[in-house]
């Protein structure tokens, strides 16, 4: 071999250890795996959850299937903005005990579940008093409610809605962020 | 050689070292959850000992253990890199460093950073709701951090190994003694049925290390 090739192959070998080293002494990370992961919604929260393909998480029911298998009266929704004929989905949700959600075309979803609060009005206060100016206490349906107020969230992560407990149910009326709080109120008056 | 050494220190790109900068936080997450599979949607509480990671390059990583429901959640647990969630410090931790995160059914997400804890070694996290008020509980070993008021007292419990950045966060997490308390009662009852409960992460997966000990890592550790 030519000392001249000799001399090459040398100083490859020491060019390519110089950025080997010069990547570890960096700090340099390793590659990441080239499998790909769908986008999440709200990635950047920190969340323990994966995120869904629809609210909850939940299964598919229908609205019959619904009302066979819950405990408890199945209300639905009658306004201009969300009643029978627009309903979309109805959910059979996890991680709640008979938890169930109907889902609208305009974004309104109204869920539904045996309630875990054993002071509704007391807990509606603590939330109102967590997020002042947006999330208010009141009275819905004859019952003390909660009251969020997308349109006053300068974060823009509240979805908005109302939210109660009527006959051992917990009620909550859930916007989209975008659909003014009295619309949403008034899907809550029209629940039967 | 040596000057093409230097050449190359001066106009190659360096690796980061340390805090990548903010535009490392993505728009990716990737969970590996575990859970109690009875008294789902009863869990009142949820403890361990947990690990808290070493000092390195990390862009937004976090363990936590967390208590949901369909429409609401609570989440206890320590962060290293930017706490970049909405309505959360957007702060560089250098250091794991814990939080709470939670949101209501309608409202929106509330943020808490607590302290900088040391790392490399396990600490125990708490979070419950024992005097059934609402009020979510953060303590660390057996202090209290913080807390957050939800809409629920009780759903289905989680823990949580996180990362939002597949070059830069570590996915391991390891959690170890479980326990969990059920509606109405102070007693913590280990885990019996520790098991996953749902993996977005391509490269980390849930491994049961006992009945209340899990790991979450590329291979079987345990």
């Amino acid at each position: 071999m030519k000392k001249a090739t000799v001399a090459s192959i040398i100083g490859f070998l020491i060019a390519a250890t110089g950025i080997g080293a010069y990547y570890v002494f960096a700090g340099g990370a390793s590659p990441a795996s080239s499998r790909l992961a769908e986008p999440n919604v709200d990635a950047n929260n920190p969340a323990a959850e994966l995120e869904g393909q629809n609210f909850c998480n939940g299964q598919a029911w229908t609205l019959d299937r619904a009302r066979a298998n819950v405990p408890y009266r199945v209300l639905e929704a009658h306004t201009d903005l969300a009643n029978p004929s627009n309903m979309t989905h109805v959910w059979r949700c996890p991680d709640s005990q008979l938890a169930i959600a109907l889902e609208y075309a305009p974004g309104v979803k109204v869920s539904l579940a045996p309630t875990t609060l054993d002071d509704p009005a007391a807990a509606w206060v603590a939330l109102a008093a967590q997020d002042p100016g947006v999330v208010t206490v009141g009275t819905i349906r004859g019952v003390p409610g909660v009251f969020t107020d997308p349109a006053k969230d300068a974060t823009g992560t509240a979805p908005g809605g109302v939210e109660f407990v009527e006959d051992g149910i917990q009620v909550a009326v859930i916007g989209n962020g975008r659909i003014p709080l009295d619309q949403l109120r008034e899907v809550a008056e029209s629940l039967r | 050689m040596i000057a093409l050494f230097l050449l190359m220190f001066v106009l190659l790109p360096r690796p980061a070292r340390g805090n990548p900068g903010s535009g490392c936080v993505g728009s990716n997450r990737y969970n590996v959850l575990a859970t109690q599979g009875t008294q789902g949607g009863n869990h009142q509480g949820v403890r361990g000992d947990v690990w808290f990671g070493t000092n390195s390059s990390y862009c937004y990583k976090v363990v936590s253990v967390g208590v949901r429901t369909s429409t609401s959640s609570v989440e206890y647990g320590w962060v290293i890199g930017w706490l970049a969630g909405t309505n959360c410090d957007q702060q560089y931790h250098d250091s794991p460093t814990t939080f709470m995160f939670g949101y209501s059914a309608t409202g929106p997400y509330d943020c808490k950073t607590f302290s900088p804890h040391s790392s490399g070694t396990f600490w125990n996290l708490e979070l419950k709701d024992q005097n059934q008020n609402t009020v979510w509980n953060g303590a660390f070993n057996s202090v209290t951090e913080g807390q957050l008021n939800e809409d629920f007292q009780r759903g289905t419990l989680r823990t949580n190994g996180e990362r939002h950045n597949l070059t830069y966060d570590g996915g391991f997490a390891h959690f170890k003694n479980l326990a969990f308390q059920v509606s109405g009662q102070p007693t913590w009852y280990g885990f019996s049925a520790l098991q996953a409960d749902g993996d977005s992460d391509p490269n980390f997966n849930f491994y049961k290390c006992g009945a209340g000990a899990e790991k979450v890592d590329t291979t079987n550790s345990c």
